[in-house]
């Protein structure tokens, strides 16, 4: 769409002044839209998932046409099952947004001591992710790798109603799959690091298990926090700069445990509708830049002017967070938003995102 | 220059900056917003929306339009089906209101004010005023609204065997439309409309262009001259689908000063412009090329497009050649208008 103002930053300088602190022309407008870029350039949606080549350009064109910052991202929530030896599905029918799954890697006890680490030349879709990440290289994107939050694979090798039993009755059986999951993800990220330079890498950490929909706060302090702040500094360890958070769904309460939370300097925590930016700036605002936080489900059913309100009081709110904001959606772009909301959010950030 | 400077300018045959971008979008601007493709139908308030958004969504030229879908079917007494199903567009015949040859006798012109889609469409022409937007009612085509009214195969048979009732038909058709633009006129004023004669039926697919010269073209005609005497000065004509054979009979039709003239892709832009140099042409990037191809593709017929139309004297929209199909990418529409940024700006 065309600006209402001159641009003063490309998109790629936009992100890059964004990260390292420096001062920028408007809010960048971050693509949280996987499944609705297929739609937007018709495609099968299972695409985005199965074909980084066809990923890769739905995402482009679609970015080019709402006017989207940062660059096309490769990943989804149920990651960690296939990686361990389960099964997902593309997604297929009309109701399906992303990769779901079929078997879990455990359904024991015993299954729990037997699962081993995976290759993360091989394992899953880490190929896909990896041919992935060379197109984001080549055009000069940021090379941002997506997982699921350490309890999320955890919940994606075995069934999450187990998991949350064992949390109680058999924690130990837990702290084994977390730290299998820990440890996973600091082998694909120095694969990454290893192959891009840690410098240029983005890890991007998706915790939607962790939610107090699912765990209690004193839960999230046992099973997540250790295990993410293990990740974290060893992520940073390798030179990488920034780590993404998505903190999705109602985490309200596991905020002061997220303030400790390695992600570099600058982090970026992007929040889930249920908090408010006020609250994530109070917590968070200090060492990260805030995204957030549209409310999928109106993004999807509402009318263009709830959406179009519903940005200006978040660009409006986000735009006092001291170290930067995003606008973006609270979670996933639903693949069947009709086009003129999303639409509504760029122009939301046209008529009130500029910084003077 | 905004869109809407950019619409008056061409009207007022004066230079502009860039070609504009005209919609042609029922269904695909309900699936742009969200709505059903029926409510953009039966809904002139979603009609309006829908299209308008679309329009904004897309940058295209500040008008929008509402046909009512078979136009000419209900205001009659045919039964309609509703795009209910995956695979529907628009609204489409069921039962034609004319079965037999005593019914055209009987057929009279229904009252404008109350028949069939009429007053959702005099709803939408409220709106369209209370934006300030040009005001749009159906001034043809004769023969698609006779289709609608007899079913076309019936005419088409009658217009070989008995071509007195096809003449009927024509002659109800013709002081319909008349009545209709007097309806508006009296309510609007002549100033803003841009009236819409949309002629798919009268295609070289289902009529010669003899059969055009004899049921088509005198009505037709009478139809724009009578609008130009209330005082309207542009007619909106959608020349649909292969019509090459008819273009000296459609020249022969006033158009307006400028009329805008739209063509379906079967009809080379230039061979337009010859036969209408006075008009604004429009057109015209094959619909199914928008739904089903790549978007190179689609940039690549809005190139050719653009080239053929900025040459034209009159001025020139680039749009699709018919209605965009309502399960076409968003991301192809959007590409149009990126052709127009690459390559229709006037030095």
């Amino acid at each position: 769409m065309p600006a209402s103002r001159q641009e003063k930053m490309t998109k790629k300088e936009r992100i890059d002044a964004l990260l390292k602190g420096q001062p920028i022309d408007h809010v960048p407008f971050y693509p949280f839209v996987l499944g609705f870029c297929a739609r937007n350039v018709g495609y099968p949606l299972s695409v985005i998932y199965s074909d980084p080549a066809r990923s890769w350009e739905a995402q482009l064109w679609t970015h080019e046409e709402y006017g989207f910052d940062w660059g096309p991202i490769y990943g989804y929530a149920s990651y960690g099952t296939w990686e361990f030896g389960g099964e997902v599905k593309m997604p297929q029918s009309a109701y399906e947004q992303a990769p779901t799954h079929i078997t879990f890697p455990v359904q024991t006890e015993e299954g729990v001591y037997r699962l081993e680490l995976p290759d993360v030349k091989k394992a899953g879709c880490l190929p896909l992710a990896m041919e992935f990440s060379r197109l984001q290289e080549k055009q000069g994107t940021p090379i941002t790798l997506i997982f699921g939050g350490n309890f999320t694979i955890a919940g994606n090798i075995c069934p999450v109603e187990k998991l949350c039993r064992w949390m109680i009755r058999k924690p130990e059986l837990a702290h084994h799959i977390l730290q299998l999951a820990t440890d996973h993800i600091v082998d694909a990220v120095k694969y990454w690091a290893d192959t891009y330079g840690g410098e240029q890498v983005i890890a991007q950490i998706w915790e939607p298990l962790a939610s107090n929909d699912i765990i209690s706060p004193k839960q999230f302090e046992t099973f997540v926090l250790p295990y993410m702040q293990e990740s974290g500094n060893k992520i940073l360890g390798m030179g990488v700069k920034h780590i993404f958070y998505h903190i999705c769904g109602e985490q309200n309460l596991n905020l002061p445990y997220w303030t400790q939370m390695p992600m570099g300097d600058l982090g970026i925590c992007s929040i889930g509708s249920q908090i408010e930016i006020a609250t994530a700036i109070k917590h968070l605002g200090t060492k990260a830049i805030i995204a957030g936080n549209i409310e999928p489900n109106i993004l999807q059913t509402g009318p263009p002017q709830q959406v179009y309100r519903l940005c200006k009081e978040i660009i409006e709110a986000g735009k006092k967070a001291p170290r930067g904001f995003m606008l973006m959606s609270g979670c996933e772009t639903p693949p069947e938003t009709p086009p003129y909301n999303v639409y509504m959010m760029r122009k939301a950030i046209e008529d009130f995102g500029w910084y003077d | 220059m905004t869109e809407r400077e950019r619409l008056e300018a061409l009207l007022n045959r004066q230079q502009v900056d860039r070609v504009a971008f005209f919609p042609i979008h029922g269904s695909f601007a309900a699936a742009m917003v969200g709505y059903s493709k029926v409510d953009v139908y039966e809904n002139p308030e979603m009609a309006f929306w829908a299209r308008l958004r679309t329009q904004e969504m897309f940058g295209q030229v500040e008008r929008v339009s509402y046909s009512g879908g078979a136009f000419g079917a209900r205001e009659f007494g045919s039964e309609v089906k509703m795009p209910t199903s995956e695979y529907s567009m628009t609204i489409s015949l069921l039962k034609a209101a004319v079965q037999s040859e005593e019914d055209v006798w009987k057929l009279k012109v229904p009252d404008v004010k109350t028949a069939g889609v009429l007053p959702m469409m005099m709803r939408f022409s409220k709106l369209q005023a209370e934006y300030g937007l040009p005001i749009s009612f159906n001034s043809g085509g004769i023969l698609t609204i006779a289709g609608y009214i007899a079913g076309v195969e019936r005419m088409c048979r009658w217009m070989i065997r008995r071509p007195e009732l096809v003449h009927k038909l024509c002659r109800i058709v013709t002081d319909f439309l008349v009545a209709i633009a007097e309806y508006w006129v009296e309510t609007f004023g002549p100033e803003r409309m841009i009236p819409g004669t949309l002629a798919p039926t009268e295609a070289n697919q289902i009529i010669s262009p003899k059969q055009f010269e004899e049921f088509c073209l005198p009505y037709q005609k009478e139809v724009h001259e009578k609008l130009f005497g209330l005082g309207v000065k542009h007619i909106f004509t959608h020349v649909c689908g292969e019509q090459n054979l008819n273009l000296p009979l459609w020249a022969q039709i006033p158009m307006g000063d400028p009329g805008i003239v739209s063509f379906g892709n079967e009809v080379d832009l230039e061979t337009a412009s010859k036969y209408f140099p006075n008009d604004i042409i429009m057109g015209n990037v094959e619909p199914a090329v928008i739904q089903t191809g790549t978007p190179e593709q689609v940039y690549e017929l809005s190139r050719i497009c653009l080239q053929k139309g900025k040459k034209h004297p009159s001025g020139f929209f680039l749009g699709p050649g018919c209605d965009i199909p309502p399960k076409s990418p968003p991301y192809n529409v959007w590409t149009m208008r990126k052709a127009i940024n690459d390559f229709g700006w006037y030095n």
